[in-house]
């Protein structure tokens, strides 16, 4: 028998080729699927590395993007895997090439098949390795996009992974065109959720609550019945692709007729010039190249912008909450997929080229890609408009409702971001897939710029024109179709300052915000340091005795019977001072503060001083000078300590008995009984010295710390800054620290040399952003330091704001020196 | 359409402008958003400027000079004294106790006694030196502070602690049966808010001190505790807290629109004499010249009436649609970030003020009411048919109904030996219903009701054996 007579059917039939012909097949796809898996691969990377080197400065927005970038990626692959192993052939025709060759189309189907589902496992593989070895597995995002994600068990997205796969291969065998086999995928994709819903609706109460277990293993299991149906379906559709083409029917001679040979064509021969402008030529070329296309990506965009505008003003909208928001995404998805199609897809490099030849100019090919597409998104910007400014229905005012001006540059972002990706990866189906990523990293990227870094609005639109701009810039070397290195230059230069140039004002602030000279620190170092190595460590905090102990109110949080409150109430009444209040030892260890303790401390011995006012009995004058005594110790110790605030709540305490000592028996009770207190109060220098001390040495050690480590009472507290935007806050704290040590001390020299303090004052009021409170109104201004303290009824109000009642009359009550 | 034809012209170009036109509309409402925002700034500018000029707004600087020369510092270490006192007492005594914010009637048992005898005596110098103290009449001066988050406000002490001191010693007269002593500590009670009344800027907080004050009134009219002569007092008590809401409404208004006024200021960049108030920085809240001018709107709507309208209510109704969608004055901006509107924001909203201040009115009416319907019951034996009938017989609209016209709930049982007086808020809304059945009529009341029962029926009550 002859080999020409036997049409072969099976790989078998070439016995010794087959494993060349396998092989042959298998390096064909691999090679057309690797520069997929190398670019999401390679983004992926990227986007790691950039989180794990900023995530301590990231805000939740950004982070979201990063948590979720692990499970995205797969997905993009399984969704692009089809587009680029079916859809990208058929384009460049390959395919109708491959389909001529003497081999059965079930081979070709399976080898693209076992090829992408290899991609997979290899995606799947990398994106773990890569999530595992920047950390982000211990990113604690529970509240970001990541969470919710993660509601649905990793096994389940694995296994809805291969589906999407699938679904992908079916959508673009069946398909003439990439596009609408991407389009096409997506409702595919949904089947198993909308089943999974559908389920939990009819299984029983539709609104009982559905753990995360149950759900992703209802998901898992209406997948795996999936699989096995759109397989099939996706290897008959690829057989029927790959068979021979029917040939062309030839008329039976009884429908023709002898006439017809003298008839006009149905249609005119199109003229050498079908429109007289350019633009004209690229609208009907848009619009016509893919009908379809346009009006379901249309349509999605114009149904968002209807979506948006209901959330705030249809209530029965706030049961679907999760639905609108979703349609809010697809018609974002679709916006970017638009801009996708401005220079990838439906061979518009090809047409393109085409233009360039016949000299159509660079900048009228630009604008009429984008033609068609602006023109959409700016009806369905429009209409989202007319129906805000619309009359008014029952607005449901809690629902924040973003501005046209939002929406129209979220918009804008996101369509510039992905055109300009869809010129710099030519391959519709790759960009198509990681425009959207992009683009969303980019409208975070710009929003954190404006809302965690206080970025101006203005300088953000440019940067936003970065993209078009790139593209624009970019156009003739795409027309042509030479990308080399001035082509891929421009774009890394356009990539590196859409990333770079929203930050420079921060920059610029953070370069400007005050700080301490260098001189100033070179001279006050040594000092500083010195003082530090010698600081007493030992600081020990206030306690509080335990006085009701077991305490059955503060675990039981219970209601107590009359009888036993009354005896726990006498208990307390009948303690000694130091009962309450505990200085621990060593006795001349440093105090660290308790606002609290000092505050109740106080409070009571006000109390034992009223009782004596209206008794005066000795009883009770003992009682206060012991209350006295144990304040005073209370207040000595404090002005060991190192930390600035310690120095503060000593300042409080003393101006506190200054007031008490004012009263002439207690003075001389104490004279007597307790004459260190007097003297204390009366020890100006060491005041100033201690404060000296305690700044500098809170400067030094801060000033030692992580950059993002801070120390309660050592370092500056967050308020103080306020002005400054949250993203950059922290970057800004030490050299802040350094600003106001430097005018505490300033403000300290002013004051032991009898000089007036209020410049001093004045320059701590606007480093500490207190801008938006007149200084003669604010903590540092004379109206505040002229009250007494026994006339104001919070004794340590301000108390975290350092210096203000430094060199107030209080400091000279009890000495010849006056200020 | 055939394009195959190039003298199509006419057609092509009106194809090419349908496409063009919408990206050009979006440009020029851009364009129109930013031209309204900035006519609304000016306009804003000069409305602003007319309000300083007519004394509508204040400076917080104007404000806390008014504050000191109205105030007097000579008592104000005296006050700090006992105030600090009170809080320590607070300390003291930590335990929640059984029964102890009952008031109960003289001779019946009641769990928290001891522990309250104990309080009593621990406070008994306090109250004799705050009595000594309320003897200097004028008011007290205050230091301006701010809270720790920067609100800066001009703070009034907390007097929570000293009102439970006082609040302690009135039930355990109540329980003594001491009528003297019990309106004594009301008196007390009272005048302690009045001598903290000199900041014209919290009103509200005044009200809120003034709220167990009101409360220990009607429970104790409630328990048939009151001679006819002491009723009296406590009406001129109720007098002097009502008198005093004309001109606390009138401060709400110009709190608010002070408010408002600062920030627009801050939107407009001027950093002026103005009232700041909590909202650092408007322009990060996304707030825009329209949005102001919304605020002002509202604000200016308010400062028309003379008097709380019950008809400026319902923003926070969430059932009252019509009501709500009348009330929008806001504005809605094309071009401010991020929001379209203005966010909700109850400090700035004059209308929360105006709801609060209409609760408190409220609140003050149900006291009058229940005096009111005591008095009745004293002078003819038996409790009212309906409010009615006891709106007529004091003769005054005041009684029985809510500010907006609402009655307030009344019933009563058992051959009139007992009555039940509620209250419905403007929305007719009231703390919870309970329901049973009595004598064999089935009724439904509030929680919060007060619950009186007739004199003889009291006395019948003490005559019963143990």
């Amino acid at each position: 028998m002859s080999n020409t007579a036997v049409t072969p059917t099976r790989l078998d039939d070439f016995p010794a080729r087959g494993a060349v012909i396998w092989r042959a097949l298998l390096w064909k796809e691999i090679r057309q699927i690797k520069p997929l898996v190398w670019m999401l691969v390679g983004i992926s990377a990227l986007i790691f590395v950039i989180i794990a080197a900023t995530r301590r400065e990231l805000n939740i927005t950004l982070q979201a993007v990063g948590t979720i970038i692990p499970l995205v990626m797969p997905a993009l692959f399984a969704a692009g895997c089809g587009a680029i192993l079916v859809g990208q052939e058929k384009e460049t025709r390959t395919l109708t090439w491959l389909s001529s060759l003497p081999l059965p189309p079930k081979y070709i189907v399976t080898t693209k098949l076992v090829v992408a589902v290899g991609g997979l496992l290899i995606m799947w593989c990398a994106s773990i390795l890569l999530g595992s070895l920047v950390g982000l597995a211990e990113t604690t995002a529970s509240t970001t996009a990541f969470a919710t994600l993660q509601s649905i068990h990793p096994a389940t997205w694995f296994v809805h992974s291969i589906y999407v796969l699938l679904c992908g291969f079916y959508t673009s065998w069946r398909s003439r065109a990439a596009f609408p086999a991407l389009l096409g995928m997506i409702p595919l994709a949904a089947v198993p959720f909308t089943l999974a819903q559908l389920w939990f609706a009819v299984s029983g109460d539709p609104y009982r609550y559905v753990d995360s277990l149950e759900r992703s293993r209802v998901i898992a299991v209406l997948t795996l019945i999936a699989l096995p149906v759109i397989g099939w379906l996706t290897f008959r559709m690829g057989q029927l692709r790959l068979r021979p083409v029917a040939p062309e029917k030839v008329r039976r001679d009884a429908d023709s007729q002898a006439l017809d040979a003298w008839r006009p064509p149905d249609r005119l021969v199109p003229t050498e010039q079908p429109f007289r402008h350019f633009t004209s030529a690229f609208l009907w070329q848009a619009i016509h190249g893919a009908r379809l296309t346009v009006v379901a990506l249309g349509g999605t965009v114009i149904i968002g912008a209807v979506v948006l505008w209901s959330i705030a003003h249809v209530p029965a909208i706030g049961r679907w909450g999760d639905t609108a928001m979703g349609f809010i995404g697809l018609s974002l998805l679709a916006v970017s997929w638009m801009g996708v199609s401005a220079f990838t897809g439906d061979g518009a490099s090809s047409r393109l080229k085409f233009l360039a030849d016949r000299g159509v100019r660079p900048t009228q090919a630009w604008l009429g890609r984008h033609l068609v597409a602006s023109c959409v998104i700016s009806c369905a910007l429009l209409l989202y408009v007319a129906l805000q400014l619309g009359p008014r229905g029952d607005t449901n005012i809690r629902v924040p409702e973003p501005s046209f001006l939002l929406v129209t540059l979220c918009v804008v972002t996101v369509y510039g971001t992905s055109q300009w990706v869809s010129q710099v990866l030519p391959m519709l189906a790759a960009s198509a897939l990681v425009a959207p990523v992009l683009s969303a990293m980019t409208l975070a990227w710009l929003s954190a710029a404006r809302g965690q870094y206080g970025v101006s609005l203005g300088w953000l639109v440019m940067c936003g024109t970065i993209p078009w701009f790139a593209t624009w810039l970019c156009m003739p070397s795409y027309m042509d179709g030479r990308r080399r290195w001035k082509f891929w230059s421009g774009s890394l230069l356009a990539a590196t300052a859409l990333i770079a140039l929203p930050f420079v004002p921060v920059a610029i602030q953070i370069r400007q915000f005050p700080r301490m000279a260098s001189s100033q620190v070179r001279n006050l170092a040594p000092e500083a340091r010195r003082l530090s190595r010698d600081a007493d460590d030992r600081a020990v905090s206030i306690m509080f005795e335990p006085l009701d102990s077991p305490s059955l109110n503060d675990w039981m949080n219970a209601e107590l019977d009359g009888t036993e409150s009354a005896k726990r109430m006498k208990r307390r009444l009948s303690l000694d001072p130091s009962d309450i209040v505990d200085l621990p030892a060593p006795p001349n260890a440093p105090l660290r503060a308790d606002v609290n303790a000092a505050s109740i401390a106080i409070d009571l011995a006000t109390l034992s001083h009223l009782d004596w006012q209206v008794t005066r009995d000795a009883d009770t004058m003992s009682r206060v000078v012991d209350w006295v005594e144990l304040i005073s110790e209370m207040a000595s110790r404090l002005r060991r300590s190192i930390r600035w605030l310690d120095q503060e709540v000593a300042d409080r305490i003393e101006i506190w008995l200054t007031q008490v000592l004012a009263d002439d028996d207690i003075r001389q009770a104490l004279a007597t009984e307790e004459p260190m207190v007097l003297e204390r109060l009366r020890n100006f220098e060491g005041r100033q010295t201690a404060r000296r001390r305690a700044i500098l040495v809170s400067w030094m050690r801060d000033s030692e710390l992580e950059w993002d480590e801070t120390i309660h009472g050592v370092s500056p507290l967050e308020f103080w800054f306020r002005d400054i935007p949250q993203g950059y806050r922290r970057s800004i704290m030490k050299q802040g620290m350094g600003a106001v040590t430097s005018a505490l001390l300033a403000l300290l020299e002013s004051g032991n040399s009898g000089e007036d303090t209020t410049p001093a004052r004045r320059r701590l009021n606007e480093l500490i952003h207190l801008q938006s409170i007149d200084f003669d109104l604010g903590p540092y201004g004379d109206r505040n330091r002229s009250i007494t303290r026994r006339q104001s009824y919070r004794r340590f109000e301000n108390i975290a704001i350092p210096g203000i009642q430094w060199f107030g009359a209080w400091e000279y009550a009890f000495q010849e020196r006056q200020p | 359409m055939n394009w195959k034809q190039p003298q199509n012209g006419p057609m092509e170009i009106g194809y090419r402008l349908a496409v063009c036109l919408p990206p050009l509309a979006i440009g020029v409402l851009l364009t129109l958003g930013f031209v309204r925002e900035q006519a609304a700034s000016v306009r804003l500018s000069h409305r602003i400027d007319a309000l300083r000029d007519s004394g509508n707004i204040i400076s917080t600087l104007t404000h806390l000079n008014a504050a000191d020369q109205a105030t007097s510092r000579d008592g104000a270490a005296a006050w700090t004294e006992i105030l600090s006192s009170a809080e320590a007492l607070q300390f003291l005594r930590p335990d929640r106790t059984t029964d102890e914010h009952e008031l109960v009637a003289p001779g019946q048992p009641w769990s928290a006694l001891p522990l309250l005898e104990i309080a009593n005596e621990a406070s008994e110098p306090l109250r004799e030196r705050q009595e000594f103290v309320l003897e200097d009449t004028s008011l007290v001066w205050k230091p301006f502070e701010m809270n720790s988050d920067w609100s800066a406000h001009a703070g009034p002490p907390d007097l929570d602690p000293l009102m439970d001191v006082l609040a302690d010693a009135f039930r355990l007269s109540v329980h003594a049966g001491n009528r003297d002593h019990a309106i004594r500590h009301l008196l007390m009670m009272d005048e302690t808010i009045r001598r903290f009344d000199s900041f014209k800027f919290e009103p509200l907080e005044t009200l809120d001190r003034a709220y167990l004050l009101n409360d220990l009134i009607r429970r104790s009219v409630a328990m048939s505790f009151w001679e006819p002569d002491h009723l009296a007092d406590l009406e001129q008590i109720l007098e002097r807290r009502t008198s005093h809401q004309g001109a606390l409404w009138e401060n709400v208004v110009e709190k608010s629109m002070s408010r408002v006024a600062a920030i627009a200021s801050v939107i407009l960049g001027e950093s002026a004499d103005a009232w700041f108030g909590y909202w650092r920085n408007p322009h990060q809240m996304g707030l825009s010249p329209l949005h102001v001018e919304g605020l002002l709107n509202r604000g200016e709507q308010l400062h028309d009436l003379s008097k709380p309208d019950i008809s400026i209510l319902g923003m926070r109704s969430n059932d009252d649609v019509d009501r709500r969608r009348q009330l929008m004055v806001e504005k809605t901006s094309l071009v401010s970030i991020p929001l379209a509107r203005n966010p909700f924001w109850p400090g700035i909203n004059p209308s929360y003020a105006a709801e609060r201040l209409i609760d408190h009115r409220n609140r003050n009416r149900w006291t009058k009411s229940a005096l009111a319907l005591r008095r009745f019951e004293m002078e003819n034996g038996r409790f009212p048919e309906n409010l009615f009938e006891l709106q007529r017989n004091v003769n005054s609209q005041d009684i029985g109904k809510t500010f907006g016209g609402h009655w307030f709930g009344y019933d009563r049982f058992a051959d009139d030996n007992e009555a039940f007086l509620w209250l419905y808020d403007e929305y007719g809304h009231s703390e919870g219903m309970r329901s049973g059945y009595s004598a064999g009529r089935r009724y439904e009341h509030s929680l919060d009701e007060l619950r009186f029962t007739s004199s003889a029926a009291d006395s019948e009550l003490s005559l019963l054996p143990e």
